[in-house]
């Protein structure tokens, strides 16, 4: 039997379809206040460009939202699908970052069976989140997905002192009037939300092979400033941002096959 | 039975309005377990601890006379007497205040400052030897004094004896249902065995008592349920508040059981019987709270006792997994939990943190560290 995955996130809702170890199809969209109708839509619409009926497949929903949507045939905690989500592109990885829109966690998988043996998620704080980097793309008037690139090519890296969103912007706004360049902000700003994540991740003992997903790990400036706050090198699989939908298509194939 | 005695605390309000137009007392004191009853109780008052908490009202409340960093469960209790949602608030003659953390001792400053009532403070010792116990019992000494001034009654060694005894044998009693809890399928909830405890704060000691035996009686009557299998979880923490209860909701709603709670008004005041080998009742309720009873956080030699007690715990209530659930700014509970988590993770005993500030929107992300905790147990069991 095919399975889908549901991920319903606070900032994004993604969607696998998955035959066995194949990914037939999938979508990405920005989830609104309403999850149940997102949730809907990007089921229907798969559905139907995949000429599946709804008995056709099983599904199992995952992610902030995944208690909000009743086309889910069963449930799991975003912890437990990007444990297995990342097996998927990394069969030995042993620990996981994920940075989404809303929250952040660190998630060490045992070396023994592939099961989550610890995790740490960030404090309803938007400090090292996908939302912090938005608000800050947009104090600085760069578009999300180049406002990476720009921090590389900073030389000198304006110091960033706060973590919390609302006074990190206003932080920014006085380093634009001090006359500090876009991309020695952008740099800064980068940097303060990956020693905000590193330092949680330390707290559970993340070892390589680490592998990066959610949205954020699509930020190039992210993934190496990690780099450099943890000491070694991270992998960043082929959809970081599906990895939650994946694994919990696969979570969905195990229980099938029991 | 729990409706019952729920009742019972909405109408004693009324009953102590009664008691005190008649001239009695009430003393109120704050929690921790370091005002001893029995010595309000010996003068002929009645005390009531003051542990209400859990909504956001009062915490906010509470930012007209102090700051932020003072833990929610503290800053509750400088919020109540101003919202005047309980009436026990209001109503008390003096309060007592335990010099104990930096949060709680704030209260009874900001008290004194703002409640227009008598505080007085008692000093806790905090090293968990014969010093401190005796720094502690001087301190008692001087409440008993302020206790005994304040109500006109002499504490008599008779009225003394009377109330160790009567509140040794609520507390024995708590402990013995609490030690129910140990089968397969826990005759009574935690959250249920929770309230219970805050409940014995407030009502008489001899009802309570009376309450306690027909409730303990019943439930070795209620026939053994067959096993549920469910993860069975302890929650550690300090203070939890009458009314917060929606970490035990949580975890239930989640599918697993708590089976014991690791808590100030808890385990950490029943555990421990008290020893009375003379006439000194001040000295053996000291070394009691400072000595042989579990150590709470801030206290000087906390970490290694602390862990100790849960293992035990762990090992007598066969506990699959820990919910840490301190208050936000409880500085004292997140450094003793970095250092339990650094050592348990050795022992394979999975383990999560929840942070709380009574806010309603909360409870997702407690929802999805706890389901994630219970996946880790189950996936962990069907490898076995």
């Amino acid at each position: 039997m095919k399975t889908i995955g549901i991920d319903i996130g606070s900032l994004a809702s993604k969607l696998v379809l998955m035959n066995g170890k194949d990914i037939i199809d999938h979508r990405v969209n920005r989830s609104t206040y309403d999850f149940k109708r997102i949730g809907n839509n990007l089921f229907n619409e798969i559905l139907e460009q995949n000429n599946l009926k709804r008995s056709d497949v099983y599904v199992m929903s995952t992610g902030y939202g995944r208690n909000s949507i009743d086309i889910a045939d069963d449930r799991v905690t975003e912890i437990t699908a990007h444990a297995k989500g990342v097996q998927f592109f990394y069969s030995d990885a042993h620990s996981v970052i994920d940075i989404g829109g809303q929250d952040s966690k660190a998630i060490l998988i045992s070396k023994k069976n592939g099961n989550v043996i610890d995790f740490q998620m960030n404090d309803k704080c938007a400090a090292g989140t996908g939302r912090f980097l938005e608000v800050m793309a947009n104090a600085l008037d760069v578009p999300i997905d180049k406002i990476g690139e720009l921090a590389l090519k900073s030389n000198n890296s304006a110091a960033i002192s706060s973590t919390c969103t609302v006074f990190a912007e206003s932080e920014v706004i006085s380093l634009f009037a001090r006359g500090t360049s876009k991309q020695d902000i952008a740099s800064g700003i980068h940097k303060s939300i990956a020693r905000r994540v590193a330092g949680m991740a330390k707290r559970i003992g993340v070892a390589p092979l680490l592998v990066f997903c959610g949205g954020v790990a699509k930020n190039v400036a992210v993934k190496k400033y990690l780099e450099v706050e943890l000491g070694f090198d991270i992998v960043i699989p082929e959809y970081p941002q599906l990895t939650g939908a994946i694994g919990a298509a696969l979570i969905a194939q195990e229980k099938l096959s029991k | 039975m729990m409706k019952e005695l729920l009742e019972m605390s909405l109408n004693r309000p009324a009953e102590l309005s009664k008691l005190k137009a008649q001239g009695t007392k009430v003393i109120g004191y704050f929690a921790g377990d370091f005002i001893p009853e029995e010595i309000i109780y010996a003068a002929g008052a009645i005390p009531v601890c003051l542990l209400y908490g859990g909504d956001n009202r009062s915490v906010e409340e509470a930012l007209a006379y102090t700051t932020r960093l003072l833990c929610p469960f503290s800053r509750a209790q400088i919020g109540q007497r101003f919202t005047n949602e309980q009436p026990y608030y209001s109503m008390i003659d003096m309060v007592i205040s335990p010099v104990s953390c930096q949060h709680m001792r704030r209260v009874g400053d900001i008290w004194e400052e703002f409640s227009g009532i008598p505080v007085f403070k008692v000093g806790v010792g905090l090293k968990q030897n014969e010093i401190g116990a005796r720094w502690y019992a001087e301190a008692l000494k001087l409440m008993q004094d302020k206790v005994e001034e304040f109500t006109g009654n002499k504490i008599t060694n008779v009225k003394m004896k009377e109330g160790i005894e009567i509140y040794a044998k609520m507390r024995e009693l708590l402990k013995k249902i609490s030690l129910l809890r140990k089968r397969p399928t826990p005759p009574i909830s935690t959250a249920d065995f929770v309230k219970l405890n805050h409940l014995s704060y407030l009502l008489e000691p001899e009802v309570m008592v009376e309450k306690l035996k027909a409730l303990h009686e019943a439930l070795i009557m209620k026939k053994e349920e067959e096993p549920n299998n469910m993860p069975r979880l302890m929650v550690v923490g300090p203070a939890i508040a009458l009314g917060d209860y929606r970490i035990f909701s949580l975890i239930e709603d989640a599918g697993a059981s708590v089976v014991v709670e690791n808590i100030c008004e808890g385990v950490r005041n029943y555990w421990t019987s008290i020893a009375i080998d003379s006439d000194d009742f001040l000295a053996a309720l000291a070394r009691r709270n400072i000595i042989e009873r579990p150590a709470c956080a801030f206290m000087r030699y906390s970490l290694k006792p602390s862990l100790d007690n849960i293992l035990n715990l762990v090992k007598e209530f066969r506990v699959d997994g820990i919910v840490y659930y301190w208050m936000k700014y409880c500085e004292t509970y997140e450094i003793e939990g970095l250092y339990v988590i650094e050592k348990l993770q050795d022992k394979d005993l999975p383990i999560i943190f929840i942070e709380s500030e009574y806010i309603a929107n909360e409870a997702q992300l407690m929802k999805t560290k706890i389901e994630g905790l219970i996946e880790i147990i189950k996936s962990k069991k069907q490898k076995e």
